[in-house]
């Protein structure tokens, strides 16, 4: 199994080690985009899975394309949760739906699925993007996403996989936060400033706790 | 570490004994069991803790989501995981199951379930409620506490009794967190606690940082507000502090339940996890004086 550490160039996060998962939380849209770039910035070789529930598969593939001209659509997976099963691409991207943004069933094994092509196509290192938990949220109870994050935690811990879960905390109650934080491994918290956005990392080790700003 | 007990459920039996033997050589520290329907499997699953069912999805007499449904509702810490060469899952009517899904055609699709198992069995990465660390620890150390149940019933009734006094509060408990149950070894007060685990309050409060969870209102706190039973038992609010073993394990709680919302202050706080911490003093006391008695 590969056990190489994930790195993100392009952003002040220091490698995390293969297996590690982190909730991203920002208000609005900032938390995707932090996201996007930790899934599929900085020009690396990892096979990305990108669960969408705001953006159709379609839509995702082609902002996703305009952003990052050099991404090789093979290596990319999308689940279209919105439940619009707009899936057909021109990029090259494989996309995959669900009926509705309430099956989490469907998205853990439509996830799976999406492992099992790119594998085909000889990836084993896999950055999966959860955005967002928030908008699953809207159609589900707490106690099953809860069981949809130990899940998909797990299955990326067993693969020495990377995941990214979304989270936007102004929509909820401090103790959805509080207890997803205590099923990832660590957390990146983005905020937006004067003079631009800035991210701090918290709950993984050798990594600074201080605000730093980021350049998107 | 104990033994993790793997139910492999497959109506072809070719396909069941070589997934079987293969989990068998593959892991340690393993107990395979087999079934090769869904009533079977339901049989399995009733009749003793499993902790991991790697379920085929066409059954028979019905399909693994079926199984993965009843799994999540009679022992909500097992792990579920499909393990099939069919891609076409209807998903319909099992939205909220959420399993883990390995296809049989997939590359290294046995090592893959294999890591799957240990994750799910060792970790319990499926439940719908948070899970300290060092899970399996705890377990165990919550089993060594209620063998000596007899002996923490008086100090625990005590304690419940002052605990409702001071929080003039409907009820109090002290509650032991087994895998799938809340275990309640003593209590005071006429509310029905919820025994199920992930309908407990209490095993939210055993992965708190401070160690104290105070919940003011049940209906307005999200992971409490689907939970039927809590509302039925007329828990309105709470307010509970671990039981840490001496290795600092959490093995259960004192909890304080009341009918009515409230909010509750730092001394309150302070309050019930002094009163909590008097039961590992108090079997640390006797542990010593019979040292000394021999």
């Amino acid at each position: 199994m590969p056990t190489e550490p994930f790195e993100f160039p392009t952003l002040p996060v220091e490698a995390v080690r293969a297996g590690t998962t982190l909730l991203v939380t920002a208000s609005g849209r900032l938390g995707s985009r932090v996201a996007r770039e930790l899934a599929l910035g900085g020009g690396h070789d990892d096979g990305i899975i990108y669960i969408s529930t705001n953006n159709s598969g379609r839509m995702l593939a082609e902002e996703c394309q305009s952003s990052y001209p050099d991404l090789d659509f093979s290596e990319f997976g999308i689940i279209d949760a919105t439940g619009r099963a707009d899936t057909e691409t021109a990029t090259g991207a494989r996309v995959e739906s669900v009926s509705n943004s309430a099956d989490l069933t469907g998205i853990s094994i439509k996830n799976s699925i999406l492992t099992t092509h790119l594998q085909k196509n000889g990836i084993d290192r896999i950055r999966s993007c959860f955005d967002s938990l928030s908008m699953l949220l809207l159609y589900t109870n707490f106690k099953t996403i809860t069981r949809f994050v130990h899940t998909m935690d797990g299955r990326i811990a067993a693969t020495d996989g990377l995941g990214l879960f979304v989270l936007d905390p102004s929509m909820h109650d401090p103790q959805v936060k509080y207890t997803l934080q205590n099923i990832c491994d660590g957390v990146i918290d983005v905020r937006n400033e004067e003079a631009g956005p800035e991210l701090r990392v918290e709950g993984l080790p050798n990594q600074s706790r201080s605000w730093q700003s980021l350049d998107l | 570490m104990g033994v993790t007990v793997v139910l492999i459920v497959d109506r072809d039996e070719q396909t069941r004994l070589r997934t079987a033997r293969f989990i068998r050589e593959r892991l340690e520290d393993v107990s395979v069991l087999t079934a090769n329907s869904l009533a079977t499997a339901r049989d399995a699953v009733e009749n003793q803790t499993v902790d991991v069912v790697v379920t085929g999805y066409t059954l028979g007499d019905g399909n693994g989501l079926e199984l993965a449904d009843y799994v999540r509702k009679t022992s909500p810490g097992t792990g579920c995981i499909l393990y099939t060469d069919s891609e076409s899952v209807d998903t319909d009517s099992f939205e909220d199951v959420v399993v883990e899904f390995v296809g049989k055609e997939s590359p290294d699709a046995a090592e893959t379930l294999a890591a799957l198992i240990e994750q799910a069995g060792v970790e319990l990465t499926q439940a719908s409620y948070p899970v300290p660390e060092a899970e399996r620890e705890r377990l165990e150390a919550a089993d060594q506490f209620l063998t000596i149940r007899a002996e923490i019933v008086p100090v625990g009734e005590r304690l419940a009794g002052l605990a409702v006094d001071h929080f003039d509060a409907s009820a109090a408990a002290v509650t032991v967190i087994s895998r799938d149950r809340q275990e309640i070894v003593a209590g005071e007060g006429e509310l029905t606690v919820p025994t199920v685990r992930e309908q407990s309050l209490a095993t939210h409060t055993i992965v708190s940082e401070t160690g104290v969870m105070a919940v003011g209102d049940t209906q307005a706190d999200p992971r409490f507000a689907d939970t039927e039973k809590i509302h039925d038992a007329g828990i309105r609010s709470y307010l509970g502090a671990t039981i840490e073993t001496r290795d600092g394990h959490a093995v259960g709680t004192l909890s304080v339940y009341d009918d009515e919302v409230r909010e509750f202050s730092e001394a309150d706080r302070n309050y019930i996890r002094e009163l909590a911490g008097v039961i590992p003093e108090t079997l640390a006391l006797r542990e010593r004086g019979d040292r000394y008695a021999h």
